[in-house]
């Protein structure tokens, strides 16, 4: 059991490094999330009453497509430097490379989310910063990390894997955004979590069908 | 007929298929009673409810043809799954355009974004998405084994989708409720009757969908052998 | 009723053409099947 664990932090460590060298992936998808709250803000024209409505939305489009950019990254670059097929040649269960990358597309999500937040109060002067959206965002991006990691798995191979990707993960992850989007719309009217528990319960119940159904299907995806 | 690829059974299911459904047709239109509030319009009910839980199912014989798939490697079901969403998705599409003309007069609008019909655009876009998916990949192993993966994945979809109007408030009518359904002996049993005949029609294209394809793959191996 | 009716003609017009384009594709194959056999014939034939 343990081992496993050592293998999965070790694809974990390996993403982090190889990344933090760089900060190529980090960065594009920070500058995009501002770009899209940018293009949100003249194409709804953000002005204060209209912001506390379309913010819950205009921040998860943000992350959404922001994690898309950063999960295409992830396995594109592992198909075009021959990096996957290193890793299966190692004597581990494909689907401890799965919780491997899954986790790690996981934190760079995670910390670009955490950076944007501040920054989206700033530009929405809105509270955003708050524990409670924290847990929502979390509890979201745990999910499409899950299924998008599966899915770029997949499509890294395809022909014109760019667009397959979006293509095949936004609407498969909609419930999930809905949950989110409206357990956040919900919190940021007030609502304390127990009222939003309907919309937390889609989501974790979303997390935990997609995250089983990743773990048990990987192999399929990955072997050649 | 065996020399064309698809057998006498499947020709002679299919009739009886379309036998079926006149008969349903007849129950729906004819003997089924006249609603009291929506009048002839609610008839659309019989063939959008059958098209809608037929559809239903055979997203969920995918999911157990995909499931299969990844387990045994037999190209057999990964022709069933593929074969099962070609005649889901046209079940589908039926039951979104007889219920947007049922809504039309109904409601006063072709559409409306609440739970049910938001979940079934979601259904529809998973499914088409099946078909692309499999059309961009050029390896036959690695285009099952995907279409496969994304056919169990799509399927979380479905049950959202059927209990939509139940799990949350809405316009759709809600028939079957845990106190009982709000249908007269006679229309019930228009009901059962537009289900049974239009899963036999399912099976019946199943059957000819999947020899199609059986069909397809002989055509392929041969002219393969024939050109090396 | 008029929508009563369209919706009639879509259930029908949709059951239709997926069966059509069934027909029409198992048509050609068919034919197609038939051509391979026979020229599977003929190189059997002339390898004898």
């Amino acid at each position: 059991m343990s081992s496993a664990w050592q293998a999965v932090w070790a694809i974990v460590k390996k993403d982090i490094l190889a990344e933090l060298r760089t900060k190529e992936t980090l960065s594009m998808m920070l500058i995009f999330v501002l770009l899209a709250v940018f293009i949100f803000n003249f194409a709804f024209d953000l002005r204060v009453e209209n912001v506390r409505e379309v913010a819950p939305g205009v921040m998860w489009v943000a992350f959404v497509f922001a994690g898309v950019l950063g999960l295409n990254r992830s396995f594109i670059q592992e198909a075009d430097k021959g990096c996957l097929d290193g890793l299966l040649m190692t004597p581990v269960e494909r689907s401890v490379i799965y919780f491997g990358k899954m986790l790690g597309n996981l934190i760079f999500m995670l910390v670009v989310d955490a950076i944007s937040l501040p920054v989206f109060s700033v530009l929405l002067n809105l509270a955003l910063v708050r524990w409670d959206i924290a847990l929502i965002v979390v509890l979201g991006t745990l999910g499409f990390a899950g299924v998008g990691t599966l899915f770029s798995a997949m499509t890294a191979n395809t022909r014109a894997r760019e667009v397959m990707l979006p293509l095949l993960l936004f609407p498969v992850a909609l419930p999930l955004v809905l949950a989110a989007v409206k357990a956040t719309a919900g919190v940021l009217d007030g609502a304390g979590l127990r009222e939003v528990a309907n919309w937390l319960n889609l989501l974790i119940g979303y997390d935990v069908a997609f995250l089983t159904i990743s773990y048990l299907t990987f192999d399929y995806v990955v072997e050649s | 007929m065996e020399r064309w690829g698809v057998s006498k059974l499947a020709i002679v299911l299919h009739g009886l298929a379309g036998a079926a459904i006149l008969v349903a047709l007849y129950m729906a239109l004819v003997f089924a009673p006249t609603e009291a509030t929506m009048g002839h319009v609610q008839r659309i009910f019989y063939w959008h409810v059958a098209t809608a839980w037929v559809g239903f199912f055979a997203f969920f014989i995918t999911l157990v043809a995909s499931i299969a798939y990844l387990r045994t490697g037999r190209r057999r079901w990964d022709i069933v799954a593929l074969s099962s969403v070609e005649i889901g998705l046209a079940f589908a599409v039926i039951m979104t355009v007889t219920g947007s003309l049922w809504a039309k007069p109904v409601w006063n609008t072709w559409w409306t974004w609440e739970p049910r019909l938001t979940t079934v655009a979601i259904m529809l876009l998973i499914y088409a998405t099946y078909l692309l998916l499999r059309r961009v990949i050029e390896d036959p192993g690695r285009r099952a084994r995907f279409a496969a993966v994304y056919g169990i994945a799509g399927f979380v979809s479905v049950p959202i989708t059927f209990m939509a109007i139940r799990w949350w408030r809405t316009i759709h009518p809600v028939i079957f409720k845990s106190e009982g359904f709000d249908l007269t002996p006679a229309m019930l049993a228009a009901l059962i009757v537009s289900v049974l005949a239009y899963s036999l029609l399912y099976i019946s294209l199943l059957l000819l969908r999947t020899q199609l394809e059986f069909l397809s793959d002989e055509v392929a191996e041969l002219r393969e052998s024939l050109d090396e | 009723m008029t929508y009563l009716v369209a919706a009639y003609a879509v259930m029908w017009l949709i059951t239709f053409i997926f069966v059509l384009s069934m027909a029409i594709r198992q048509r050609h194959l068919a034919a197609e099947l038939e051509a391979l056999k026979e020229r599977l014939q003929e190189t059997k034939r002339y390898g004898e």
